[in-house]
């Protein structure tokens, strides 16, 4: 039986967590930087639109605030889950990382028996 | 002394050896349909789009454009329908964020408002990007049906429209793991 090589198993862990985090960061970045750039450019055309001679009546313009708030609501709420998924891949990446390690030494498919895979 | 060292390893072993053999999972599993259906909705609203972008005028409604808000508005609630029935995991750590306490933790003192207060909880975001979509499409609809509208009112239709769809389809795709 081979015997598990405690630093490197640790090494693997951390470059497996870091490479998964790296991709997540990024892409939570740029879907970040899309969205205000949106709520940027959202606020200007309402508030063009409610300026004098603009096309939102008085009377729409409530209508048109609930949904920029919305639109900033939904922002905080996107980053959120999308960071709940990208903590997700990182577990699963560790514990791929410790599976393989530990079926190096019992064997691989060994611990299928506990419901791996 | 050397029996506890054991118990103990044997206890790090196991404990080593179940984690390994779990997978985690704090979002529900990526379905394809639901992808597809977001992507067909999506290209059907920028048909929508290209077909108003020099502004509306209200004769043309009833004959050119009302039955296309409906179906988009069909096509959508359907696809929350498809979302709905998806089995979600409800890990603690998600449930705690959007629970009272976790309110009141982040409470700021001086608004009195909460970080977590709108956000309300981290369960799965596409039915209410979906019920977003609806609700900018029927605001879009009712404003077509009233009045004549200007190219600037239809590029600010469309972004909130846009943007509730983008949202469900970026968070659907994250879901390839």
């Amino acid at each position: 039986m081979a015997r598990l090589d405690a630093g490197k198993l640790l090494d693997d862990v951390l470059a497996a967590a870091a490479g998964t985090a790296s991709v997540g960061v990024d892409s939570i970045t740029d879907f970040a930087k899309d969205y205000a750039q949106d709520i940027a450019e959202y606020s200007a055309l309402i508030a063009k639109g409610a300026a004098p001679g603009g096309w939102i009546d008085e009377e729409d313009l409530p209508g048109w605030t609930k949904s920029l708030k919305t639109m900033v609501r939904e922002f905080a709420r996107m980053v959120a889950a999308l960071i709940v998924v990208a903590v997700e891949k990182i577990i699963n990446a560790v514990l791929s990382v410790i599976r393989t390690a530990i079926e190096g030494v019992i064997g691989a498919g060994r611990l299928a028996f506990l419901g791996g895979g | 002394m050397t029996c506890r060292l054991l118990k103990r390893i044997s206890v790090l072993t196991l404990t080593l050896m179940v984690l390994a053999a779990c997978t985690v999972r704090l979002a529900p599993e990526h379905e394809q349909a639901i992808v597809d259906g977001l992507q067909a909705l999506s290209s059907e609203t920028e048909t929508l789009f290209v077909s108003v972008r020099e502004g509306t005028k209200t004769v043309d409604y009833a004959s050119k454009r009302k039955d296309v808000y409906d179906k988009l508005i069909g096509k959508a609630q359907g696809l929350m329908v498809l979302v709905d029935v998806r089995p979600e995991p409800k890990p603690a750590l998600t449930r705690w964020f959007g629970s009272s306490t976790a309110d009141n933790i982040t409470k700021d003192n001086s608004s009195g408002a909460s970080l977590w207060q709108d956000i309300k909880s981290l369960d799965v975001p596409t039915d209410d990007q979906l019920k977003w979509y609806i609700d900018e499409v029927e605001r879009m609809r009712t404003a077509d049906s009233k009045v004549d509208l200007p190219a600037e009112a239809m590029a600010a239709f469309g972004k909130p429209i846009r943007r509730a769809l983008k949202n469900a389809i970026v968070y659907e795709m994250a879901l390839e793991r």
